[in-house]
């Protein structure tokens, strides 16, 4: 049976927001939102937060035990090889890649994207640069990890997971999920990477009525208070 | 189920006031059998948005002088047509586009400011003074004094396993532990996993007000059962199986009755290791929550009717 497993990167030391992924946004923790709304997945894919072994991020190790949520500790910076290194350990086929600055992934997308992925059989697949920053994710096969390990050996390519693949399009197959005309705006920031997206997550998020905000939601919120 | 037992509880509180009460609901079989069973009056319905004006015809053949929605937000399609027969019309928890057209929009377990402030309708009655809590609990209400037993109740379905994450929690901790499932609940596989030999397991239970007697502490999701279990003495730890749940539980631990122990996706396991005052939580959570709410809203109900 092929095995899907969906593995949020989060590490404390954002040289921007320091100890972002656990400051709240609305009701939850930025990582609470990630992986709370991962669990509106049918599939039950095994989630794994895959944090370093720097001694900030105990408090992330801390976090996810009090929450019941599995990790994978591996090097801060050869973030290519914590990630071959956890789809290792939890012997995973296909990876999904979350980071845990981004507490707007899109679900019913991302259910799209896998299936895509499985389905054409291919390496790599993403939804990136339709949906706004933050809300696109992608899927890596455990092939393509190995890959990339051995032979992305420059320091961007061990520190950005998909750099080795997106520069050698020709050694991969590489799909690209289409996204719904109502889910475009790709230049919208939903991600956390400065005070003021984490500004405009905690609005949305209270704005969500107790809610996970779709995507949709979020651009005509973005929309109507621009 | 929620919306039902609400609904029966209301219905029988504006009987006992007189008044006829019949149901128009959608066909779903295990909801016509308890109807059946109470004895109320009803007939099925299509509720699909593209069977719009089957109000019409139920409101001439019922000859109606009010209408009560209890269901997921309401669209101003339908309050509409409803009230262009010239009926009040009822609506709990709605946040639909119908709700600003309604006469009276009942929200008890919204605590937020800002979710409060966003309800709409021509009257609003909000807080735990307005909850629909069935009469029937105070046959079973009770001082707790000490931690022996605990029941744990998170839902029917219980979508996001939290049972699971719960059991795993209580399963070093010195008590008696009864979970109970429902019927839709999904996670056996995960739950035998952690489920320790001593704790009882019960698959559904004729009634929760009964069950709940028999315990000192339970373990709940962030709806209604947190608040029949203290109306009834019975303190609780909450967690919120969904976002709109965790100002309920905020709420419900302000309160006294109840620790809150967050969204299921980031249970604050510390909360299930803290000494609990049982005796103190069981009386503050009896003053906090009584049983006359449903009073209140047929009574307001009623008004709408006969002004």
């Amino acid at each position: 049976m092929t095995s899907v497993g969906l593995v949020v990167q989060a590490r404390m030391g954002s040289t921007r927001l320091p100890g972002k992924v656990l400051r709240p946004v609305g009701h939850l923790t930025l990582l609470g939102h990630v992986i709370g709304r991962l669990s509106q997945l049918p599939q039950r894919w095994p989630v794994v937060v895959a944090t370093s072994t720097d001694a900030r991020d105990d408090a992330i190790v801390a976090w996810c035990r009090q929450a019941d949520v599995a990790t994978f500790r591996g090097s801060e910076h050869d973030v290519l090889d914590r990630y071959l290194q956890c789809a290792r350990t939890w012997d995973f086929e296909h990876v999904v890649r979350l980071t845990a600055d981004n507490p707007f992934t899109d679900v019913p997308e991302l259910e799209r994207l896998v299936q895509l992925h499985l389905d054409g059989g291919f390496d790599y697949t993403h939804s990136f640069g339709m949906m706004p920053l933050g809300v696109g994710t992608e899927v890596i096969s455990r092939s393509a990890l190995e890959r990339s390990h051995v032979e992305g050996l420059q320091p961007h390519h061990r520190e950005h997971v998909n750099e080795y693949i997106q520069e050698q399009p020709e050694l991969f197959r590489i799909g690209v999920l289409d996204i719904p005309a109502n889910k475009r705006a790709p230049n919208l920031r939903l991600t956390v990477d400065t005070e003021e997206d984490w500004r405009r997550a905690d609005a949305l998020a209270r704005q969500a009525r107790g809610r996970w905000l779709e995507t949709q939601e979020a651009i005509a919120l973005c929309s109507s208070s621009a | 189920m929620g919306h039902l037992y609400r609904s029966l509880t209301l219905a029988d509180a504006l009987v006992r006031m007189g008044e006829d009460v019949h149901f128009l609901i959608n066909a779903h079989e295990p909801s016509l059998q308890i109807l059946k069973s109470r004895g109320h009056a009803h007939a099925t319905v299509d509720l699909a948005p593209e069977a719009g004006g089957w109000e019409t015809e139920a409101v001439r053949r019922l000859r109606a002088s009010a209408w009560i929605n209890d269901r997921l937000d309401t669209t101003a399609a339908h309050v509409g047509r409803v009230k262009a027969m010239g009926l009040p019309v009822v609506t709990f928890d709605d946040r639909g586009s119908g709700a600003a057209q309604s006469d009276l929009n009942v929200a008890a377990l919204v605590f937020d400011p800002e979710e409060v402030a966003r309800l709409q309708g021509v009257r609003v009655l909000t807080g735990v003074d307005h909850l629909v809590l069935n009469p029937a609990i105070a046959r079973f209400r009770r001082a707790r004094a000490q931690l022996g037993s605990v029941l744990v109740t998170l839902g029917g379905a219980d979508t996001y396993g939290a049972t699971v994450k719960v059991v795993r929690l209580l399963q070093d901790q010195p008590w008696q532990v009864t979970v109970v499932l429902g019927p839709a609940f999904a996670h056996h596989e995960a739950l035998a996993e952690v489920m320790p030999r001593h704790f009882e397991v019960r698959h559904g239970v004729a009634s929760m007000a009964e069950e709940m007697a028999r315990h000192d502490l339970a373990v709940t999701g962030g709806g209604m059962t947190p608040f029949e279990a203290n109306a009834a003495g019975l303190p609780c730890l909450v967690v919120a199986n969904e976002l709109f749940e965790i100002p309920v539980g905020q709420t419900l631990e302000r309160m006294g009755g109840c620790r809150f122990a967050g969204h299921h996706a980031a249970i604050n396991a510390s909360v299930f290791r803290l000494p609990l005052d049982i005796a103190g939580m069981s009386t503050r959570a009896m003053a906090s929550v009584g049983l006359d709410g449903v009073q209140r809203v047929a009574t307001a109900v009623r008004e709408l009717v006969r002004p």
